[in-house]
């Protein structure tokens, strides 16, 4: 083997190494992108679970201004997981979150019947029995992608 | 017959809200009575825009759509073939077709 065919072989190797090297950056800064996500969405269900419970629990709240803050919630939170779905389809969150929009917005939610109180502590478990399992299995997705 | 748009956060509230006329002003009931069974009734396609709104709940939204079908007596069938969803936000789309067909299901069970 000459000096050129050596020389090739090792420009070769160089640019395999180049290339190995930015997919796995390219990799790490996916996954720090999609964990920040992944936080943030954890952030604002928890921030929704505690305004979904206070609004049906708390007898001296304002109504209205947790109104807004749970729509807020949700809203920041179908951001996240549509575009969170827009990356990969697999992730099996969106019952989960289904349920969770149905738990805290249907029934008595804006309603004058509303009575907040300790009678509407089963409610409120479900809540967080729901948002549990959503984030479990966030977690388990992450995972599954992420840390093969 | 026309086709008619129904922007609820121009038309009616960006903050609809309950399901009752006795839960307020912008219930599921009065937008379902006054907005969307009318529109439904007198044109041949009707767009309901939903974007614009701060949220809408699922009282709301069960009330206003799956009531068509289980107080206004109207079809599935014939709901599908007239009405539009726009909505960014997928959940609301997804929500309504599914109260719709909820509503269809009860309706049957009931004959």
């Amino acid at each position: 083997m000459g000096t050129c065919e050596f020389a090739a072989i090792g420009w070769l190797i160089t640019l395999m190494a180049v290339i190995y090297t930015n997919q796995k950056a390219d990799n790490r800064e996916t996954r720090k992108e999609v964990r920040g996500k992944v936080d943030q969405l954890a952030d604002t269900l928890m921030l929704l679970n505690n305004t979904a419970t206070e609004y049906y629990m708390d007898k001296n709240r304002s109504s209205s201004m947790q109104e807004i803050k749970i729509h807020e919630s949700f809203n920041i939170c179908i951001r996240i997981i549509e575009n969170l779905y827009l990356a990969d389809k697999s992730i099996g969150i969106q019952e989960n979150f289904d349920n969770l929009f149905e738990l805290i917005t249907s029934g008595d939610f804006e309603s004058k019947n509303l009575i907040p109180g300790e009678h509407n502590k089963d409610l409120c478990k479900d809540f967080v029995l729901e948002k549990e399992k959503l984030i479990r299995n966030l977690e388990q997705w992450f995972s599954k992608k992420f840390q093969k | 017959m026309t086709n008619k748009i129904l922007n609820i956060a121009e038309e009616y509230s960006d903050t609809p809200a309950g399901r009752y006329l006795s839960d307020g002003n912008y219930s599921g009931q009065r937008f379902r009575d006054e907005f969307l069974f009318p529109a439904l009734q007198n044109n041949c396609e009707v767009e309901v825009i939903l974007d614009g709104t701060l949220g809408c709940g699922s009282s709301f939204l069960e009330e206003a759509f799956g009531g068509l079908i289980r107080e206004k007596n109207m079809d599935l069938a014939e709901i599908e073939s007239k009405l539009h969803i726009t909505s960014s936000r997928a959940l609301y789309k997804n929500k309504i077709w599914q109260y719709l067909k909820d509503a269809q299901l009860e309706k049957k069970k009931k004959k």
